[in-house]
């Protein structure tokens, strides 16, 4: 028989999780240790059910993958922004809630997933111009025309065009 | 991060700034850390703060990929120096690896490289055409004494020039290359590992032995190779 765990989400609705997959987080899973055999929902005052189900989601379809070490930081991993194809359909929602659950997974210490949410911004920075940078992330640009143009110059090298 | 109200002139733009909710440790570390050199540069012209941040943040510069820029030939001397003077000498500091492959950087530049980033542990200067093989010897002769690692690094990257110099402009096949390569390197060799404080039988990089004791020939002086390395190079 699989144990269930209650997760409630900061808008306290009630998730009813097997207590395995719940362990794909750091977090919960040593609360889970900490608190040992007990019905006690777990309060999560940071996350909200939208974002809670999305990370539920990513957590049942990723319940069998290996636990990926947690100092892995290789030259390899570094560059390598790929993302899986289900991993991609998964993360694709609207930008509020992207950066949402990247704050999520950070505070729920779920290292897969925000490697995923980071790939999918550095993505979305690769290869744009400033203008189109600034435009994606809202971003004021706080420089002067002159200075813009300085700064332009002095890193035409740069530039693909 | 603060923002400086005298240039934000549209109010009606919404204020919500998805990047600001970020904490840096995410921002710089595992997003940003993954651009390229271009992409980063691209980055820090979006706002003067995060101009700053991105230039003083010496994570993100543990690299200097050039290679990862499509257009290389505009990689120069002043390009070098002026990136290298834009950045603070903590960030400096913190730089590990250059790769300068394929650009138009003379020796200049790579005296600039290495003068200011005295963390250099990995250097790449293959097909620059600026630069030879006697200029580079030249500037491992002149690096100070203490600078061991770069000493190091520099040496390998001669070797690797040399090697790939003669790759290059032969076209007699593989083994004319080789010999000439080889040839040119056995002229060199002694006295790059001299240079480079690395030990002619063991590859060991004598500075190891000197921490603790002042770097440089001192641990050269009181390097000894290990007794299994001796003893092949008895039986050898």
């Amino acid at each position: 028989m699989t144990t269930k765990v209650t997760l409630t989400s900061s808008d306290n609705e009630n998730f009813s999780v097997n207590k395995e997959i719940t362990k794909r987080s750091i977090l919960i899973k040593n609360m889970l240790e900490d608190v040992g055999k007990s019905d006690t929902p777990i309060p999560l005052p940071n996350v909200n059910s939208k974002v809670l189900r999305k990370v539920i989601e990513w957590c049942e379809y990723h319940c069998m993958d290996p636990l990926a070490p947690t100092n892995e930081n290789t030259e390899n991993q570094k560059q390598n922004t790929d993302i899986e194809d289900w991993d991609q359909k998964f993360i694709e929602v609207d930008q509020e809630t992207l950066f949402k659950i990247i704050l999520a997974t950070n505070y729920l210490n779920i290292k897969p997933l925000l490697d995923i949410g980071c790939k999918t911004i550095t993505n979305m920075i690769k290869g744009k111009s400033p203008e189109e940078i600034y435009k994606t992330f809202n971003i004021v640009n706080n420089f002067t025309p002159k200075e813009e143009a300085q700064i332009r110059k002095e890193n035409k090298w740069a530039e693909d065009q | 991060m603060s923002e400086n109200p005298e240039f934000i002139t549209d109010k009606s733009k919404p204020t919500y700034r998805p990047l600001d909710q970020l904490p840096p440790e995410i921002t710089y570390d595992l997003i940003l850390s993954c651009l390229s050199l271009p992409s980063l540069i691209c980055f820090s012209r979006t706002s003067k703060n995060y101009r700053h941040a991105v230039y003083s943040h010496p994570f993100l510069w543990r690299d200097l990929l050039f290679t990862s820029i499509r257009r290389r030939y505009r990689i120069n001397d002043a390009v070098i120096t002026s990136l290298l003077g834009s950045l603070d000498a903590t960030t400096r500091a913190g730089v590990r690896n250059v790769d300068l492959d394929g650009t138009l950087v003379t020796y200049r530049g790579l005296r600039a490289v290495l003068r200011d980033c005295p963390g250099v542990q990995r250097l790449s200067i293959e097909r620059c055409r600026g630069i030879t093989s006697d200029s580079v010897a030249e500037e491992l002769r002149v690096l100070p004494v203490e600078a061991v690692e770069v000493r190091q690094a520099l040496a390998t990257a001669l070797i690797k020039f040399v090697v790939f110099k003669y790759w290059c402009v032969t076209t007699c096949g593989t083994n004319v290359s080789l010999v000439m390569a080889l040839r040119e390197l056995g002229g060199r060799y002694k006295g790059l590992l001299r240079e480079a404080y690395v030990c002619e039988l063991c590859g060991v990089g004598m500075s190891c032995e000197a921490e603790g004791r002042g770097a440089g020939y001192g641990g050269a002086e009181d390097h000894v190779c290990a007794p299994e390395v001796l003893e092949s190079w008895r039986v050898g």
